[in-house]
C-alpha cells in the first residue's frame, strides 16, 4: 500500500495522534493489508514447537558437529594421504619423497605412491608400426 | 722367413677377434641385469579395471584364476621371461646418479613391485599346472630380483624385504601342493641358502642409506629438507621448524650432520646386541632426535629424516625369520622323503627364529606342520607372533 493512501485512511479518523503514534499505526495498516498467507502459521512448526532461533541454533549445531568429524577424519586419515600437490612422478619417485611416505603409513603408503605412479606412467605401446615411422619422418 | 710367417698368424688372430667382437657385443644376455630390467618394464602392460587386484589377490592365494588375470599373464610371457633372465645376472646398475641425496630417482621400486606380484601369479599357475619345480625357480627368481632392488636408500631395502615375503609365502604355498623330492629339496634349500648369505646386513643397509642422505643435508640441501617437512608427518611445530630451516647456514647444517652420523652410528653399535637387548635400546635411540630437537637445533634434521628404525630392524628380523622358517621347513621335508614321515622334534640343523633367538616352536598336525616365533615382533601394531603352516603330501 502506498503511503500517501495510508495517510488519507489516517486523516479520515479524528484521533488526536502525535508522530510515533502515527508512524505505529501506520506499520500496523500495513500489517493488516499483508496477504493472509504470510501470517498464517505453520502447523508442522507449531505442533514441533519449532522457532526460526532453534533452526538457526540446530544449523549451527549441525555444522560445528560436521567440523568436528570432518577433523577428527582427517587427523586419522593424514597418514595415509599422499599429498595432493604430487602430481609429477618424477617428485613421486625420489628419496625424499618414498622416504616421507613410509614414515606416513609404512609400506602401505609407499604400495599406494607406487600405485599411483604405474597408473600415471602406464599403458606403454607394445609395439610400433614402420608405417608410422616413417608417417613421422616424411611429416 | 720366420718374422714373415709370425706375421701371417698375427694377421689371422687379429682377423678372428675382430670378427668376434661385434657377436660379444650382441651376446644376450647383457651383463647388467637393470638392462633387461627397464626393457621389460617397458613392455609391462597397464593394470586397468581392478586388474591390479584380481592379481596381487591370485598370487596371494586369496583369489582363484580369472580369465582376466591367465590373458594379463598369457600376453606377458616375453615380459616374464626377460624378467627372469634379468635376475639370474650377478651384475646390476640401475644408472642410479646419488649425488642427488634425497632427490635421487628410484624409478624402478615401483615397477619391481609390481613384477614381483606378476611373477607370483605366475609361479602358482605352474603349481597349479603341476610344475612345481619352475614355480620354484620362479618364486628364488623374485628373491634375485630383490636383491637387485636393494640399493643405497633404506627405502629400497624395504621394498627389498617386502619382495622376500611375497617370494616366501608362494614358496611355502607351492612347497606344501608338492611331493618334491630329496634332491629337489636339497636344491632348493641350497639356493634359498645362496640367498640368504647375498642379503646386506641391516647395519650395513643403514650405513648406506646414511651417506645416501648426506648430500641434502647442506645449504645446497635446504630445498629438499623443507620439502620432507611438507610431506612428512604433521607436527605443531611444523612452522618454527620450518622457519629454522629457511633461515639455516653452513655452520647449522654441520652441526646437523654431525648429529645425524653420530645419531646412525650409535644404531648401528646397538644392531650387534641380540634382538631382544637391540630392541628396546633402539626404541629409546628413536625418541632421542624428537626430544632432542626440542631445545637443540642440530637435531632438526635427524627428527626430519630418521624413520623408525627399530621398526625397519623388526621388519627385516621378520624376513630373515620367514627365510629361516623355509629353510627349516625345507629340513622336515628331506627328513620326510627320507624316512617316509615327518620328525617328531625338529632336526639338528634347523635355523633359529629370529626374535627369540631360539628354535621354532614345532607343532604336527594332520594336514602337515607348523612353525611358531616364541615371542611377538614388539613394533606390530597387532602384536603378533608370526607362524608359518606347510602341508605335507601323502
Amino acid at each position: 500500500m502506498k503511503e500517501n493512501q495510508l495517510k488519507k485512511i489516517i486523516g479520515r479518523i479524528r484521533i488526536p495522534t502525535d508522530d510515533r503514534m502515527r508512524s505505529q499505526t501506520m506499520i500496523d495498516i500495513e500489517r493488516a493489508h499483508r496477504p493472509r498467507h504470510d501470517k498464517r502459521p505453520n502447523l508442522y512448526m507449531v505442533r514441533m514447537n519449532i522457532t526460526p532461533v532453534r533452526i538457526t541454533a540446530l544449523a549451527a549445531l549441525f555444522l560445528v558437529l560436521l567440523g568436528v568429524i570432518g577433523l577428527s577424519y582427517l587427523k586419522h586419515n593424514h597418514h595415509d594421504m599422499i599429498p595432493k600437490n604430487r602430481t609429477s612422478c618424477v617428485d613421486m619417485l625420489t628419496s625424499r619423497s618414498l622416504r616421507m611416505a613410509y614414515r606416513r603409513g609404512e609400506l602401505e603408503e609407499l604400495d599406494k605412491v607406487f600405485e599411483r605412479v604405474n597408473k600415471l606412467t602406464g599403458p606403454r605401446p607394445m609395439a610400433l608400426s614402420t608405417r608410422e615411422l616413417m608417417d613421422e619422418i616424411d611429416g | 722367413m720366420l718374422i714373415r710367417r709370425y706375421s701371417k698368424v698375427g694377421k689371422v688372430i687379429c682377423l678372428v677377434l675382430l670378427l668376434l667382437l661385434p657377436i660379444s657385443a650382441q651376446a644376450y644376455p647383457p651383463d647388467n641385469a637393470a638392462v633387461l630390467y627397464y626393457r621389460a618394464f617397458s613392455l609391462m602392460g597397464h593394470q586397468e579395471g581392478g586388474l591390479d587386484k584380481a592379481l596381487r589377490d591370485y598370487a596371494k592365494g586369496k583369489a582363484p584364476l580369472n580369465d582376466r588375470v591367465r590373458q594379463y599373464l598369457d600376453d606377458h610371457q616375453r615380459v616374464i621371461d626377460m624378467i627372469n633372465d634379468a635376475a639370474q645376472i650377478e651384475h646390476c646398475d640401475w644408472g642410479v646418479d646419488y649425488s642427488k641425496g634425497l632427490e635421487t630417482l628410484w624409478p624402478e621400486l615401483s615397477r619391481c613391485r609390481e613384477s614381483a606380484f606378476l611373477l607370483t601369479a605366475h609361479a602358482m599357475r605352474l603349481s597349479q599346472a603341476g610344475d612345481q619345480m619352475t614355480a620354484l625357480n620362479q618364486c628364488l627368481g623374485i628373491h634375485r630380483m630383490a636383491r637387485h632392488v636393494d640399493r643405497d636408500a633404506l627405502v629400497s631395502r624395504l621394498v627389498s624385504i617386502a619382495m622376500n615375503a611375497i617370494a616366501n609365502e608362494a614358496i611355502g604355498d607351492v612347497a606344501s601342493q608338492a611331493s618334491l623330492d630329496e634332491q629337489a629339496l636339497i636344491w632348493l634349500k641350497s639356493e634359498i641358502t645362496r640367498i640368504c648369505a647375498t642379503r646386506a646386513r641391516f647395519s650395513a643397509a643403514l650405513q648406506r642409506d646414511a651417506q645416501h642422505c648426506v648430500p641434502s643435508i647442506s645449504l645446497e640441501g635446504k630445498g629438499s629438507i623443507l620439502k620432507c617437512l611438507e610431506d612428512g608427518v604433521p607436527s605443531e611445530d611444523l612452522e618454527v621448524i620450518s622457519a629454522k630451516v629457511q633461515q639455516a647456514d653452513q655452520a647449522f647444517f654441520e652441526a646437523n650432520l654431525r648429529y645425524y652420523l653420530n645419531h646412525v652410528a650409535m644404531v648401528q653399535d646397538v644392531l650387534d646386541l641380540p634382538f631382544a637387548e637391540a630392541y628396546p635400546r633402539l626404541e629409546q635411540l628413536g625418541k632421542r632426535p624428537t626430544q632432542d630437537a626440542k631445545t637443540k637445533d642440530e637435531a632438526l634434521i635427524a627428527a626430519i629424516l630418521v624413520p623408525s628404525y627399530e621398526r625397519c630392524y623388526c621388519l627385516d628380523i621378520r624376513a630373515a625369520t620367514h627365510f629361516n622358517a623355509i629353510k627349516t621347513a625345507l629340513e622336515l621335508f628331506i627328513a620326510k622323503a627320507r624316512t617316509g614321515h615327518l620328525p617328531e622334534t625338529l632336526p639338528n640343523v634347523s635355523s633359529q627364529d629370529l626374535f627369540s633367538a631360539q628354535d621354532f616352536l614345532y607343532e604336527k598336525d594332520k594336514e602337515g606342520f607348523t612353525l611358531r616365533c616364541r615371542t611377538k615382533d614388539p613394533s606390530s601394531s597387532k602384536s603378533e607372533t608370526y607362524e608359518y603352516a606347510f602341508k605335507v603330501k601323502g
